[in-house]
């Protein structure tokens, strides 16, 4: 950092070179008043209150606009400058609605007292949800407003008030409410949103007299791309825009810094917290993983759990078919006394969203008391298949690079998934490389996604042949010789055999079979092999077949052939499924065996089953996990709510909630965090890995003392090669990094990386005369993650709509289905009733199922269970629309 | 117009744009010129062509006065405030025409007929000149006004 000296109100600092001086200067601990300025986003300089003197300069500088440089002498408290602050300061309070800021008697009743001068009903401070939490009120009274004569309006302001805006209130976001009455123009909400998330839904709409922040045609917020990230709620600094369901609960006692467990991205959320209750959550502008943005389930989810009504409040043990209060000793008594029984014929599952601590612990009991296998990861969606190539033709089972070299990319390619929906972090990073690098953004998927908006080119395929597709771009680059050779020659083996598998897949072919055009596979091939860093960005929607690690192999050959791994500004980014999924399969958990696990109960096999935190039988997705969870002798569910699960175990033990337990998580860049106890924890309700501690140690397992989570997580770095050198105390702030930042750099683990030949799935699925439509399961946006702790608890904030069928306009039309109609999509395993989306947004003769609660492993076995095809664990069938 | 003829004459005016930059106000002023405004269809479209979020293709239209986001008055009348008419007396026209026309107080809300206050256009000898869907009239005296208020009503009606 180069640093220049300046001199300020007589006093020299030594600051940052070239930042704007209103920064600098608070850094330094003087404060220039600044109510449009907001570090991180573009600097505006309307507002005009920044003003100081700088010797030498015309006039008076803003010091928003004016960068540091060596040798400046600045005054920001000369009466001329303070006349020149509250003389802009004045114009703008005029039209602001609150009137006390500005009233030379608030000394005597203090802006949120009860008004000495015209106690009608106004808008004032005191009747305003952002009372005392508002920058402009706190900037208004360290600027002493309501001592300055008010000399451009005189007392007509501060008597019977200004003619109101009246402006209608906007209630219609489920996150964010408007009132632009209060707005003071500093358009911070629109930079936010243009440039923290690039997506601009607010504009400065109108002029002069009349301009004011608004939507396309006034729509609502949702209308116009909105996902309630809260980026815009997070700087605002006046009332018009605020977090819905906090709006009127006041201001915090403490904000404590966490990290975010419900998706892989884990973002450093401040969350802040009322009379020992979460109130509400803001995204952490430092150099987290996220960099200041979140997104709605984050935000309003993850408090949930800890105030949810109907939480386990001590242990449960079943006494005559009934559950009954019982006590820690006598829960573990018990179960001391009862698992022995069951060893190795024990197996386990743990929610994706537990801490690495819980995940360990459990592991280790699972393995070392129990004789059973290392537990499996409950995760909203299947992700085994994910990263199998990743280990397997890499050496290492996890994202190459970073999520900020998704942004960094020159080009990234977002494959078959709906990063808006499963990490919205790198959907924003995507959409960075799109709106502000220059770089080419490409969405490889059968329908539009939010992030097709952004992006240059889409290849909408049909589903099911997403390893078809990656072989057309594969053949392109080797025909139209676009191959890193060098980097091929020097790191990778297998190349003949990938070259063989791709001699029937000639481009031309591979837009035969997936519907999309050759000239777009060519020129989308050209973009990703000759930008200068590509990445690729996918989920678990990039397979249709549960199993099936072909397009992933392919989109990792797709990288080698184009040497797009080991170096900054590209790499492979799987975006896992469930928030701690990357670090408990670290930990050597196991992904993918919710399924057989259950499998393994309903046939006996496995007698006594443990499930921590995930709730299998009380989502639609694993309904009939039930069946095999009462087929198992003996079932002991940890979790805090007595849900459907719990409802049918032996013995339930009580658990802290997210926000009340200090840990580690780990993230999909691999990405080692804290999470905090923020809340205080219900008493007698303990962490996974206490539980498990005591439980060991009163079964007579040794070496599993631990005294805090501190002490669980040195245990296992000691245990897990790969978290070698961290420490709980260096992952305070952002956290660290497993491995290379970029892994990689300085060649294969196993020498060579090795391509794979490209194979397309087995059994594609193939609509026929009775079943003539491809049947394909979506996401809901709002729904993912939410309902599961907020639907529960209030069956009226479902901010959603019903299950909803995604039918092609022509579909439609033919079978004389309308847009709201209640339709039933039919397959030959079984039925799904929902109501009718028409769109144009997709491909002809596709439905898509879009699922609320998509939480869960099975939802391919599960809701729509029965209507995949259970064999080769498809996502996809075939079908028919009835009305 | 059918809302599929809306949708098709926007994306043809569209198409013709397509892949050029700087166009924007220039297919602002054909869907303008095709249906008297710019309806609110016609957002996604652009924004789909030229990659610029609704809002802020909003922001841009509603920052020019001459684009209009809600369909016109069938009747437009422009009232001279230059110098002349002011003197002779074009406030009080305009608010015996505001008055009759059912444009002021509780009348209001007619989308028939809109009056809006127009510059001095070099016509002083018609003063108080008054402009009726771009035909100058004058002198409309205070005397007069009400006729061509009535006058202007029978056009609404019939
Ligand atoms: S927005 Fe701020 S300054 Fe305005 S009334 Fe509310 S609390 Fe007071
Ligand atoms: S919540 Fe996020 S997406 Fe929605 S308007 Fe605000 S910044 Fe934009
Ligand atoms: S709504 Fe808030 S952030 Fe946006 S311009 Fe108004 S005051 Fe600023
Ligand atoms: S993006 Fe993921 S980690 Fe970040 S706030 Fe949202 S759910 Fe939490
Ligand atoms: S903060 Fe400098 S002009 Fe607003
Ligand atoms: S002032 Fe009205 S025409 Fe000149």
């Amino acid at each position: 950092m180069e640093t220049v000296k300046i001199s300020i109100d007589g006093q020299e600092y030594e600051v940052e070179k070239g930042i704007p001086l209103v920064l600098a200067a608070e850094r330094a601990g003087v404060r220039i008043p600044h109510l449009c300025f907001n570090e991180g986003l573009s600097v505006f300089a309307g507002c005009r209150v920044c003003v100081v003197n700088i010797e030498g300069a015309r006039g008076l500088p803003t010091s928003c606009t004016t960068p540091t440089a060596d040798g400046q002498i600045i005054w920001t408290k000369t009466p001329e400058v303070l006349d020149m602050q509250r003389g802009v300061m004045s114009l703008i309070l005029a039209d602001h609605p609150d009137r006390c800021l500005s009233c030379h008697r608030q000394e005597h009743c203090g802006i949120q007292g009860v008004c000495l001068r015209d106690a009608v009903v106004t808008y004032r401070c005191l009747t305003c949800a952002k009372n005392g939490r508002c920058e402009f009120q706190s900037t208004s009274e360290e600027m002493e407003m309501h001592r300055y004569p008010m000399r451009y309006y005189q007392e007509r302001h501060s008597w019977y008030g200004p003619e109101h805006k009246e402006l209608p209130i906007r209630r219609e976001n489920p996150f964010v409410e408007l009132d632009f009455n209060e707005c003071i123009l500093c358009t911070r909400c629109v930079r936010a949103c243009d440039e923290v998330r690039g997506l601009s839904c607010y504009e400065m709409t109108y002029k002069g007299p009349e301009a004011k922040i608004g939507t396309s045609f006034g729509l609502p917020l949702q209308g116009v791309g909105c996902d309630g990230c809260g980026a815009c709620v997070d700087v605002c600094p006046v009332a018009s825009i605020l977090d819905k369901p906090s709006k009127w609960k006041g201001v915090a006692d403490q904000a404590v810094s966490t990290t975010c467990t419900l998706c892989s991205a884990g973002c450093t959320l401040d969350v802040e917290v009322k009379d020992n209750a979460f109130l509400r959550a803001a995204a952490n502008r430092s150099d987290g993983a996220n960099h200041g943005v979140s997104c709605a389930r984050g935000r309003q989810a993850l408090g949930a759990q800890s105030s949810a009504t109907g939480r386990v409040g001590r242990p449960l043990i079943r006494r005559d078919g009934k559950l009954v209060e019982s006590t820690w000793d006598e829960a573990l008594a018990f179960l001391a006394q009862q698992l022995p029984a069951y060893k190795g014929a024990f197996a386990s599952i743990i929610s994706s969203r537990l801490t690495n601590e819980d995940g360990y612990l459990l592991s280790r009991f699972a393995r070392e008391v129990m004789g059973g296998d290392a537990p499996a990861i409950h995760t909203p969606v299947d992700d085994s298949a994910l990263v199998e190539p990743l280990a397997g033709m890499l050496g290492v089972a996890a994202s190459t690079n970073p999520l900020d070299d998704i942004g960094d990319a020159k080009c990234v390619l977002v494959f078959g998934s709906d990063p808006q929906v499963s990490q919205p972090v790198a959907a924003w990073q995507a959409r960075r490389t799109a709106r502000f690098t220059g770089g080419t953004l490409m969405v490889a998927s059968p329908r539009q996604i939010e992030l097709n908006q952004q992006a240059q080119q889409w290849l909408q395929y049909r589903p099911g042949t997403e390893s078809a597709l990656i072989a057309g771009l594969l053949s392109t680059i080797l025909e139209e010789n676009l191959t890193a050779t060098e980097f091929v020659a020097a790191n990778t083996q297998g190349l003949e055999a990938l070259q063989a598998s791709l001699a029937a897949l000639t481009p031309a072919r591979c837009a035969e079979l997936t519907g999309v055009p050759e000239a777009d596979i060519r020129s989308a091939a050209r973009a990703f092999a000759t930008a200068p860093g590509s990445a690729i960005v996918y989920d678990a929607g990039i397979t249709q077949f549960t199993n099936d690690t072909g397009a992933v192999s392919a989109l990792v050959d797709l990288a080698l052939l184009t040497g797009q791994v080991g170096k900054p500004g590209s790499g492979i980014h799987v975006l896992r499924s469930g928030g701690n999924t990357q670090g408990l399969s670290d930990l050597g958990l196991a992904t993918g065996a919710v399924l057989t696990t259950l499998d393994a109960a309903r046939s006996g096999q496995v007698q006594a089953l443990f499930i921590a935190g995930a709730d299998l039988a009380g989502l639609d997705a694993t309904r009939n996990a039930a069946t095999a969870i009462d087929r198992a002798a003996f079932v002991v569910v940890a979790g805090t709510m007595l849900d459907a699960t719990a409802q049918l175990a032996d013995v339930v033990l009580p658990l802290t909630a997210p926000l009340e337990q200090a840990g580690t998580v780990t993230n999909s860049e691999r990405r080692v965090q804290r999470t905090e106890a923020v809340l205080p924890a219900p008493d007698r309700t303990e962490p996974l890995w206490g539980v498990l501690q005591a439980l060991a140690t009163a079964m007579g397992a040794a070496g599993f003392q631990a005294a805090d989570a501190n002490a669980v997580f040195e245990q296992a770095v000691q245990a897990t090669p790969a978290y070698a050198g961290l420490s709980y105390g260096a992952l305070a702030e952002g956290g660290k990094q497993w491995g290379a930042p970029v892994l990689y750099g300085d060649g294969f683990p196993g020498g060579k990386a090795l391509f794979r030949p490209v194979t397309l799935p087995q059994s594609p699925v193939v609509p026929d005369a009775s079943f003539p439509l491809l049947v394909a399961i979506g996401y809901e946006p709002l729904a993912y993650h939410l309902e599961v702790q907020t639907a529960r608890e209030d069956p009226h904030s479902r901010p959603w709509d019903d299950d909803v069928l995604q039918v092609h306009a022509d579909d439609a039309a033919r079978q004389g289905v309308a847009d709201g109609d209640r339709v039933r999509v039919v397959t030959q395993h079984g039925e799904f009733a929902g109501v009718a989306a028409v769109t144009t947004n997709g491909l002809p003769g596709v439905v898509t199922l879009r699922l609320p609660a998509l939480e869960d492993a099975s939802v391919i076995t599960g809701a729509v269970a029965a209507m995949a095809a259970q064999a080769n664990g498809a996502r996809l069938t075939a079908g028919r629309l009835e009305k | 117009m059918l809302q599929s003829r809306i949708g098709e004459t926007i994306d043809q005016i569209v198409n013709e744009y397509r892949g050029r930059r700087g166009v924007l106000l220039q297919v602002f002023h054909r869907i303008q010129e095709a249906f008297g405004y710019v309806p609110p269809e016609a957002m996604e479209p652009i924004a789909a062509a030229f990659r610029i979020p609704p809002s802020t293709l909003f922001g841009t239209l509603t920052f020019y006065s001459e684009f209009r986001t809600e369909p016109p008055a069938r009747v437009q009348v422009g009232m001279c405030l230059g110098p002349t008419c002011h003197i002779k007396g074009a406030e009080v026209v305009k608010q015996i025409l505001e008055y009759r026309l059912g444009l002021s107080g509780e009348h209001d809300a007619s989308l028939d007929v809109a009056i809006h206050e127009v510059e001095c256009a070099g016509h002083c000898h018609l003063a108080p000149l008054v402009y009726v869907n771009g035909m100058p009239e004058g002198p409309v005296e205070v005397s007069a006004a009400q006729q061509l208020a009535d006058r202007i009503l029978s056009q609404v009606s019939a």
